[in-house]
């Protein structure tokens, strides 16, 4: 995959996550405030959260090693 | 706690004018003085952009937010974690390859020179001197509260010093300046998160369950609506914050300091990958700040509500933990992150004043160096009299609007410019001022209408427009205007 699609793709993922969790806020906030596991206290809506910020930096990887490894092998791009 | 704090402030002037004076030596030409000579790595780089993503506001604002409503500072943490990855992956690759000195130069590098730059002026200009204010502002009551001087004295501080980097040191000063600061800032925010942990044995699970426990709203706290009861304003937050950190000037300006575009997303990377790191840090302090601090005599007047304010969480918590030391450790810590990032923006304005406007405007690309090195530093000492003044004006005033500001103008305005200029080829001149110019008058005439301005300034009972940030409404429109007017101009032009 090429830069620019692959950058595009990434970025409307990460979007796309942080809409649902907006909505998600919004409208439901009930399934939000649940606990994760039963009898815990941390809610599904705080570990969505923290997961979209390990999914966006964990991306950045993804795309700087993808990057990387084309620079080194340019016949690897097509 | 005073000494500690003073000494660390001290310490950190002097190593601050120590590297000034190495700079200024090294600060001849326009490259040096705008970009640093582009002879900064992606690391050191990374550093910087970090230092100026996380402003005094963003580090003891988002720690006060998550201790007082939990769940809602997400959407806090989540607009510049997201802004950060759109830096990352669409802009800073391109944006290094395009330019050389300001965000202006890609945009004028297909689009018409003197209107464009006039427009990235009012830009740069619109989004640097209320951020400015906001910061010195701060500055000012934060002295007051930890360092035992006056206001005004405080104020004073900030303004001399930051003129000094910038005038003497250039880029080169800035960004070694907003470095040491952001070294500073990730190891106090490191050891208070580790501190917190250790106090429940080392286990979040612990720590979460004393929070909910000692904190009025109970496990409320975890819960989406704490902070905002309409489904809109988190999502503007959110919208605001992540297309505000792409667009601002200030921060733009910093990828012209590495030697190359991949360094540049490099950098853009490190910034991402530690902007992420100390939202987590930011919600365990805030969190540890609710276990901890509620109830305690010391630092609590009942409640939630602080002494000082659910500004000083994260100074409090260090007093908790570490003693006076550590608290003066982190007000002097606290107070470098302000001077690191007054002086990114004096900068900024001050290129768009000598490069965008003097040098490209009046005389056209064709301007004497030395003549135009003299116009910035004058602009940088302007600034910074008028922003000392201004802020010696506004003591005690609520500045939660000038910090506001600037990211719903550089969501609405810079930031849609870029991502077209740079992904869509039909953007022409026409276009890029409507929506550039449509999108800085919505932002502020809906800041004006909306609840700091219409409510807390001229004191009507409810806002014509009820979001703090206009940027859900602005943002879209100047994308449309930008759109609309550059399709029109291009069938006008088939027709004839």
């Amino acid at each position: 995959m090429d830069q620019e699609r692959l950058a595009w793709s990434l970025t409307l993922a990460l979007i796309g996550l942080s809409a649902l969790f907006i909505v998600l806020s919004a409208t439901a906030p009930d399934l939000m405030a649940r606990p994760l596991r039963a009898g815990g206290i941390f809610s599904v809506g705080m570990a969505f959260g923290l997961a979209i910020i390990a999914v966006a930096v964990a991306a950045a990887a993804f795309f700087e090693h993808h990057l990387n490894r084309s620079a080194q092998s340019p016949g690897a791009r097509e | 706690m005073s000494h500690v704090a003073a000494w660390t402030f001290l310490l950190f002037v002097a190593a601050t004018l120590f590297i000034t004076a190495w700079a200024a030596r090294r600060t001849r030409s326009r490259e040096d003085f705008y970009a640093a000579g582009s002879r900064i790595t992606w690391t050191q780089n990374g550093l910087a952009i970090f230092g100026d993503a996380m402003s005094a506001a963003a580090f003891l604002g988002l720690t006060g937010l998550f201790f007082l409503v939990g769940y809602d500072g997400l959407y806090f943490s989540l607009g510049l974690v997201l802004g950060w990855a759109m830096m990352l992956l669409l802009i800073a690759e391109r944006l290094r390859g395009l330019g050389s000195y300001t965000f202006a130069d890609v945009l004028a590098a297909r689009l018409e020179q003197v209107p464009i730059r006039k427009l990235a002026v009012f830009i740069t200009l619109a989004a640097a001197v209320p951020y400015l204010i906001a910061q010195m502002v701060a500055a000012g009551a934060l002295v007051e509260a930890l360092f035992g001087l006056t206001y005004t004295q405080g104020v004073l501080i900030v303004g001399v010093l930051m003129t000094i980097y910038v005038t003497a040191g250039g880029m080169m000063a800035t960004t070694w300046v907003q470095i040491v600061k952001a070294a500073l800032l990730l190891f106090g925010a490191s050891v208070l998160t580790l501190g917190v942990l250790l106090e429940f044995g080392g286990s979040p699970g612990t720590l979460f369950g004393a929070a909910l426990d000692a904190h009025p709203s109970g496990s409320a706290l975890f819960r989406p609506g704490g902070l905002y009861s309409d489904p809109l304003s988190g999502a503007a937050v959110l919208v605001s914050l992540s297309a505000g950190t792409v667009g601002l000037p200030h921060v733009l300006m910093r990828f012209f300091t590495v030697p190359d575009p991949v360094q540049a997303r490099r950098s853009a990377m490190l910034a991402l990958g530690l902007v992420g790191a100390l939202q987590v840090m930011v919600l365990i302090m805030g969190l540890g700040g609710a276990a901890l601090l509620v109830g305690h005599p010391e630092y609590s007047k009942g409640g939630t509500s602080l002494v000082g304010g659910d500004n000083m969480t994260a100074i409090h918590l260090a007093h908790f933990i570490g003693g006076p030391a550590f608290m003066g450790f982190m007000a002097a810590v606290t107070f470098a992150t302000i001077l690191a990032v007054v002086s990114g923006l004096t900068i900024s304005a001050a290129a768009a004043v000598s490069h965008d406007f003097y040098s490209q405007v009046i005389c056209r690309g064709r301007s004497d160096e030395r003549r135009e090195l003299v116009l910035s530093r004058v602009t940088a000492l302007a600034l910074g009299t008028i922003a000392v003044l201004l802020s010696i004006r506004f003591q005690g005033v609520n500045v939660g609007l000038l910090a506001v500001l600037p990211m719903a103008i550089a969501a609405s305005s810079s930031f849609p410019l870029l991502i077209l200029a740079m992904y869509w080829k039909g953007l022409t001149t026409r276009g890029a001022l409507a929506g550039g110019y449509g999108g800085l008058v919505a932002s502020v005439v809906l800041i004006i209408l909306g609840p700091y301005v219409w409510v807390q300034f001229l004191g009507f009972e409810k806002p014509v427009f009820p979001y703090a940030y206009p940027t859900l409404f602005s943002m879209p429109l100047a994308f449309f205007l930008a759109v609309w007017f550059s399709r029109g101009e291009k069938e006008g032009s088939r027709q004839q």
